[in-house]
């Protein structure tokens, strides 16, 4: 079965030398990915070569089979998306760009657009000019899920939203997440991105640096150690795999990375009174990329 | 459907407040013609005029039916001038306001062709602009038989039919240089100069006309409401040129709005 969303060395390349160089991702269906990256980093960019909204310099991209250049409006047919910072209408409704965006894709069930607006808690009939940040992006939420595409893809989905309503979202991409549906979301929020996605990608100057599950992620980079012994410390400085030890009387704290098997060997020969090893968060692991090894 | 109403809508304001100020104008020039346009005074002055001037000022209409001739000099030429500096408003807005204010990336990201969206924005503008020279036709006969002067409402709504078509070429030029424009303010200033071309063009092929009859065969020579109010004929001509030139200058902003990144 065709990947969900397919992009073989995706190139969008401005005239200010910045874009994303060569982005190769493919996506079954029925998955929740999570596009990490700070601002600049080619998230947007990329979603737009998605879409098709874009021009691309290379490559190719496709969404359900749909090819992103050749046939945008059947990536876009099949697709719920939601810009970072969207802009509305001002003078509109909530309920008019409701019934403007289930038109033109030829929606004629409101059923599960209100559902989505009333677990939302989404103000319909207010204009979008009297409606708080918050609320705007909770409109914007709405016109990408309306018609329960196949396929959504956000991008910085809650971004002022209150922690209700971001319960509130979490619980409906949680639904959709059940039903099958593909889900691809960038974000800078790496706790929420931790708790849902099944697999992240972290992009980094335009380039994918990493693709793998969080639990893979995790497991691949340092683990924090921290051990309490009753009497002298071991020689840990000298363990291979070793970094950033910081001893303290009879109690230390380091990380380890690669093999193992030495530390572990120390450990069986000098049994500590107390040991913890816990996995790094996904943001650990993200600075990583960005900013050097966590200390 | 929603999609021309909401255009519409964002139009409608703007035509309101242009239409009342026409059909102020409108009737304050036509509530002066009974008093002003003695056939024998203007007979006088025209006969005064170099040939020029007086072809500028469609001289003929003004020797035979002084009062249409007046509202000529005074008013009806004018009307493409005002009619087309809000269309070249309305149409570089169609797609350079949402663009700057980046609503372009809601719309497009339904289910829709940037063909599509520039045609039935395009559509809308040309319905409010139809309606806005049918509100000015109909203000200007009604004001001139309020009057009591002898109204060809015929022949008006001949001048009014040439108008449209030369406010909708102006709109498409408008729309066709704001769809490359940089921004929203580049694209008004292309918008607003389209609209003065033809005003300027009128008046230069007026004053040539005699000796360069060949420049006629360009769209805005064929609007020449004198001639329409005098003869009556339908300008066939006028219509193939303008249509087929406005049909080119919206394909182009097509084309154009197609290559460029939103």
């Amino acid at each position: 079965m065709a990947a969900a969303i397919e992009a073989n060395q995706l190139r969008k390349v401005y005239p200010n030398g910045h874009g994303v160089f060569g982005i190769d991702l493919s996506i079954p269906r029925g998955e929740v990915f999570g596009f990490l990256g700070p601002n600049g980093a080619g998230k947007t960019t990329t979603i737009r070569a998605l879409l098709g909204l874009t021009h691309l310099t290379g490559g190719t991209a496709s969404v359900l089979g749909h090819d992103a250049v050749q046939d945008s409006l059947g990536v876009r047919r099949v697709t719920g998306y939601l810009p970072g910072d969207p802009a509305l209408y001002d003078a509109m409704t909530g309920s008019e760009h409701l019934q403007l965006a289930l038109e033109l894709r030829g929606e004629r069930d409101r059923r599960h657009a209100l559902e989505v607006a009333e677990r939302l808690g989404v103000e319909l009939h207010r204009k979008v000019r009297q409606l708080s940040r918050g609320n705007r992006q909770k409109v914007a939420i709405l016109l990408a899920l309306a018609h329960d595409p196949e396929v959504l893809i956000l991008d910085e989905p809650t971004t002022g939203l209150d922690p209700l309503a971001q319960d509130a979202f979490r619980g409906l991409l949680m639904d959709m997440r059940a039903r099958g549906k593909t889900i691809f979301f960038s974000s800078h929020v790496l706790p929420e991105v931790e708790g849902v996605a099944d697999r992240v990608g972290i992009i980094r100057e335009g380039r994918l640096v990493e693709v793998n599950t969080v639990d893979a992620l995790r497991r691949s980079h340092l683990k924090e150690v921290r051990v309490r012994y009753e009497g002298a410390l071991p020689d840990l400085a000298q363990v291979t795999g070793v970094r950033g030890l910081e001893a303290k009387g009879a109690q230390a704290r380091f990380h380890i990375a690669g093999d193992t098997a030495p530390l572990f060997r120390l450990l069986a020969e000098k049994p500590p009174a107390d040991i913890t090893i816990t996995d790094p968060s996904l943001e650990e692991v993200f600075r990583t990329y960005y900013g050097g090894e966590p200390s | 459907m929603t999609l021309y109403r909401m255009a519409l809508r964002q139009i409608f304001v703007s035509w309101l407040v242009w239409a009342i100020v026409i059909v102020l104008g409108v009737a304050t020039v036509v509530s002066a013609a009974p008093a002003v346009a003695h056939s024998d005074v203007l007979a006088g002055l025209v006969q005064r005029l170099p040939s020029l001037v007086r072809g500028l000022l469609g001289g003929p209409l003004l020797l035979k039916r002084p009062v249409d001739g007046y509202l000529y000099v005074k008013l009806v030429m004018y009307l493409p001038l005002l009619v087309g500096i809000f269309t070249g408003f309305q149409a570089s807005s169609l797609l350079a306001r949402d663009r700057d204010h980046r609503r372009l990336d809601f719309l497009l990201s339904l289910p829709v062709t940037r063909r599509r969206l520039l045609l039935v924005r395009l559509g809308a503008l040309v319905t409010a602009q139809a309606a806005m020279w049918a509100v000015v036709i109909l203000a200007l006969c009604g004001f001139m038989h309020q009057e009591g002067l002898q109204v060809d409402t015929a022949g008006y709504v001949l001048v009014g039919y040439s108008g449209f078509l030369v406010t909708l070429a102006t709109g498409s030029i408008a729309l066709w240089a704001s769809a490359g424009a940089r921004d929203y303010g580049a694209a008004l200033r292309w918008g607003l100069g389209a609209a003065a071309v033809p005003f300027v063009y009128d008046l230069s092929v007026r004053i040539a006309t005699t000796a360069h009859g060949w420049l006629y065969i360009l769209p805005y020579g064929y609007y020449d409401p004198p001639q329409l109010l005098l003869t009556h004929a339908f300008p066939w001509l006028a219509t193939a040129v303008l249509v087929v030139a406005s049909g080119l200058l919206t394909y182009a902003a097509v084309h154009t709005f197609e290559q460029r990144e939103v």
